[in-house]
């Protein structure tokens, strides 16, 4: 009680603390940072003079940090009027406009820096899949951290609900880290020049979806961390629909190539013969 | 592999199409590696389109919108059963929580007597279970009844033809072959396929319409449910207190965790968005297969005339129109009904009733900073903003439905005559005008820190949702007027004026250098340098991310200094611009 009068006292006096300068301050630098690429997009030849001599790349690449320090400092910090202490929306106009803003400056800054180059599918959603269980590893620790004194404390298995709660956590956890690491492995390994790169990716992906369908339901279930909407309720059904959309297109890709290939190869043998 | 063919094929193509004018061979070769990619992008398209033209076929009829109806039904029952399951826990989550959050209070304070806990827990049971049956039980069944039967029906009168369909038709749109079909949706109208689909069309549309029925019984029992609230003699200001702090958990069963009593997103997320999801696919359905062709019948009677109209746009604005009214009317109705909570909150503190601080245990956040200030004016402060911004929302729903309904109106009155159409369409434009700044402005108060929608709920999304369907509805109206007006001896068959138009606004920058043919390639090729080329491909989407970025940014920065204006003028008794100007701006610009 008495902490929690020191933090009144202390709020008090000063409503305005460093997390909430910065979340003004932030918005604004990217509002002046936009707006002065905009007018110079107007004409092309200030655009092009910009685009020669990469004043665009380092400008996105500044507005895309501005937006991604503003991001966690909106997500986490304790004076936010985004959300709460368990995660959950409290101002709905900043946290999807923070998301919104933060997601169009980083496809803005990827335009920029991969201009020219040619995208694969498959690679754009196992990052899509990597950048989604970042938000759901943070969200978790966020979680975490507000029960984690509770959790360890032995009377909560005296408690079902809250034990299950505890439990449901804790899977989440490593599902979101299963999900970091198959997706870092899987881009890793994209590179490197693998025999039956396919297999190994087809295997990822069954692993993700089932790993996921059961996990959706336990991490946004009712007695779940994600029962409610915020980071992590999102980052969850992200997570679960791009391991459907990659799981179909692995599937098709690993039948293309040794279902399909093989009734290919058989007729091929048979008419060899006749071509000799 | 198909994307890679793709690719090199495209390359290739490429790089024979821009072989003929790039005679010096190190040009050619400069050419060639600037200008291909941009055709792969026309044969390739973004990933994002890729998965969405996998996933989302346009037709209504597909029966993939069936399956969606019948998944989402039985998902929506699913967590419906599932919240049954933990109905004790759900109510028991705010004590916990509370008592996770404020160890320091005395000890005992949540220590119930066992005899009244066992009862409590039965009654919550029997309620939760009754509220599925009466609620849930009847839209989930009844979706998932139908939608089976249709899906059986058209498999069974169709084959297995209508579950590939969607795949093959969004693989031959990513190979860019059925591109000229795609563009005419009236030669498309008159396909085979869309002949039986006509004769298909009454009894899924019956369908549609039983789904929509019993779906929108269902939101309105759940998402408008009666708040549980002591009422009678028997009620004592104990009671009262602890419904007002405790409401926002309690009063969720009525709607099994869908809601609680301001409509906000409840503890169980998953039968709110599968609850809407179920009666949108539900009213899309009724009005694919009954409204839609009737008014594309309608106005199929003007495609003879000259007028550069796109029937396509008005059969779809139609919808959109309907969509309007159906988020108006959801605002007016959960507006009304939380004006009702803040009435009863607001007498309740003009009685003049204190509060004991023990029991005020709300969220770890910055809000509880302030709640917990015994001195501190919150109440008198705040409640007005909620009270003034509540009725603004009111006012917001009621003009917007009645703005949609004129609009409505109208829209039908263009398919009468062709002498009628300007008329109608400029009043649907000022309509759709009104609409438009009537919930860009208001909407702001109601969406915005201290009003109604301040969380995300049934009302946020109903004014969000409006808000960009206006929008959506303005440009459409500006497009079909600028048709209106262009010349009619400007047709799309005229390949000379075609190719005009597309080097005009090639110059102007709004159309994509390769969706130019060759001999446009060649004239700019003599007035355009390549520099200016790559700027023309590359400007138009530049702009179009600087802008939202600009937009969303300043959207969050008002949101946020809203915020801070009520912060201020609770916590200082200062008005928002005294206190910001001299300490904020200084403080945090230039320290």
């Amino acid at each position: 009680m008495e902490i929690d009068q020191n933090i009144d006292d202390e709020e008090s006096e000063d409503p305005i603390d460093r997390s909430l300068q910065w979340m003004i301050f932030a918005p604004s630098m990217a509002i002046l940072i936009s707006s002065f690429f905009f007018f110079l997009t107007l004409r092309p030849q200030t655009y092009y003079f910009a685009v020669k001599h990469k004043i665009t790349l380092l400008g996105s690449l500044i507005n895309f940090s501005f937006w991604c320090s503003n991001l966690f400092i909106t997500m986490h910090a304790k004076s936010s009027f985004a959300v709460n202490g368990r995660g959950e929306i409290i101002t709905a106009n900043q946290y999807y406009f923070s998301w919104a803003s933060c997601s169009t400056s980083f496809l803005n800054f990827l335009s920029y820096l991969n201009r020219g180059k040619p995208e694969s599918l498959l690679a754009v959603l196992w990052s899509a899949i990597l950048k989604i269980s970042l938000v759901m590893i943070s969200a978790i620790h966020h979680v975490w951290g507000n029960i984690r004194d509770n959790c360890r404390d032995e009377s909560i298995y005296e408690d079902g609900y809250h034990h299950l709660f505890c439990r449901r956590t804790e899977f989440a956890f490593y599902a979101g880290y299963t999900g970091f690491v198959l997706s870092v492995l899987l881009l890793v390994l994209r590179v490197c020049p693998i025999n039956h790169f396919a297999v190994i990716e087809v295997i990822a992906s069954f692993i993700m979806m089932g790993l996921f369908t059961f996990g959706t339901y336990l991490i946004t279930g009712i007695d779940g961390p994600g029962q409610v909407v915020g980071d992590l309720y999102y980052a969850t059904w992200g997570v679960l629909v791009f391991s459907l959309v990659i799981g179909e297109t692995c599937w098709e890709q690993f039948s293309d190539q040794y279902l399909n290939a093989e009734n290919d190869e058989s007729t091929y043998q048979v008419e060899l013969p006749e071509i000799s | 592999m198909h994307n890679k063919n793709r690719q090199e094929e495209s390359t290739l193509a490429s790089f024979t199409s821009f072989e003929s004018f790039s005679p010096a061979k190190k040009k050619k070769k400069f050419v060639f590696q600037t200008y291909s990619r941009r055709t792969d992008e026309e044969s390739v398209p973004s990933t994002t389109q890729q998965i969405l033209s996998r996933y989302i076929p346009k037709e209504l009829s597909m029966i993939h919108y069936w399956i969606g109806l019948f998944l989402s039904s039985f998902l929506s029952l699913f967590f419906a059963a599932d919240a049954v399951l933990h109905c004790k826990g759900m109510y028991q989550d705010d004590d916990q929580d509370n008592n996770r959050r404020s160890r320091s209070l005395e000890e005992g304070y949540y220590e119930y007597n066992d005899d009244s806990e066992e009862e409590e827990e039965l009654d919550i049971q029997a309620k939760c279970i009754q509220v599925l049956k009466n609620k849930i039980l009847f839209p989930t069944v009844s979706g998932m009844l139908l939608s089976g039967t249709v899906i059986s029906f058209l498999i069974r009168l169709n084959g297995s033809k209508h579950l590939k369909e969607p795949l093959n038709k969004a693989k031959i749109r990513m190979t860019g072959r059925n591109q000229s079909a795609m563009q005419n949706p009236i030669q498309n109208a008159e396909s085979l396929e869309q002949r039986e689909q006509k004769r298909q069309a009454p009894l899924l549309g019956f369908a549609g319409f039983l789904s929509s029925i019993a779906w929108g019984r269902g939101i309105f029992a759940m998402m408008l449910n009666e708040p549980w609230r002591c009422r009678g003699n028997d009620c004592n200001d104990q009671d009262d207190l602890e419904y007002v702090f405790r409401q926002s958990t309690v009063d969720e069963i009525p709607s099994l965790g869908a809601v609680n009593s301001m409509g906000e997103v409840g503890s169980n997320a998953n039968l709110f968005y599968f609850s809407w999801i179920s009666f949108i696919l539900s009213v899309s359905l009724c009005y694919g297969f009954t409204c839609s062709p009737f008014v594309h019948n309608h106005n199929s009677l003007d495609v003879t005339s000259n007028k550069k109209l796109s029937m396509h746009s008005y059969r779809v604005r139609m919808g959109t129109w309907i969509s309007s009214t159906i988020c108006c009317l959801v605002v007016t109705f959960v507006s009304t009904r939380i004006w009702r909570e803040i009435v009863a909150f607001r007498e309740y503190r003009i009685g003049q009733k204190s509060f004991d601080d023990d029991t005020i245990e709300l969220e770890d956040d910055f809000w509880s900073i302030i709640l917990k200030d015994d001195d501190n004016p919150f109440y008198s402060k705040f409640l007005p903003i909620m009270f003034n911004r509540t009725q603004i929302a009111i006012m917001m729903g009621l003009g917007g439905t009645t703005i949609s309904s004129i609009a409505i109106l109208a829209h039908w009155y263009v398919g009468q005559g062709d002498a009628a159409l300007p008329m109608a369409l400029w009043v649907e434009l000022v309509l759709s005008l009104l609409q438009f700044l009537l919930f860009g402005i208001a909407g702001w108060f109601v969406t915005g820190s201290g009003g109604p929608a301040q969380s995300v709920g049934v009302l946020y999304y109903a004014t969000m949702a409006t808000f960009l369907i206006s929008l959506r509805i303005f440009i459409g109206c500006i497009e079909e007027v600028i048709e209106a007006h262009v010349p009619v001896n400007i047709s799309e068959d005229d390949e000379d004026n075609t190719s005009f138009k597309k080097n005009l606004n090639m110059v102007n920058g709004s159309t994509p250098y390769h969706s130019m043919d060759s001999p446009s390639i060649v004239s700019a090729q003599s007035i355009l340098s390549r520099n200016t080329l790559e700027v023309i491909n590359y400007r138009p989407g530049d702009l179009r991310r600087w802008a939202l970025i600009a937009t969303f940014s300043s959207l969050n920065l008002g949101s946020i200094l809203d915020s801070v204006s009520i912060i201020l003028l609770v916590c200082t008794n200062t008005t928002f611009c005294s206190h910001l100007c001299p300490r904020l701006l200084l403080h945090a610009f230039f320290l």
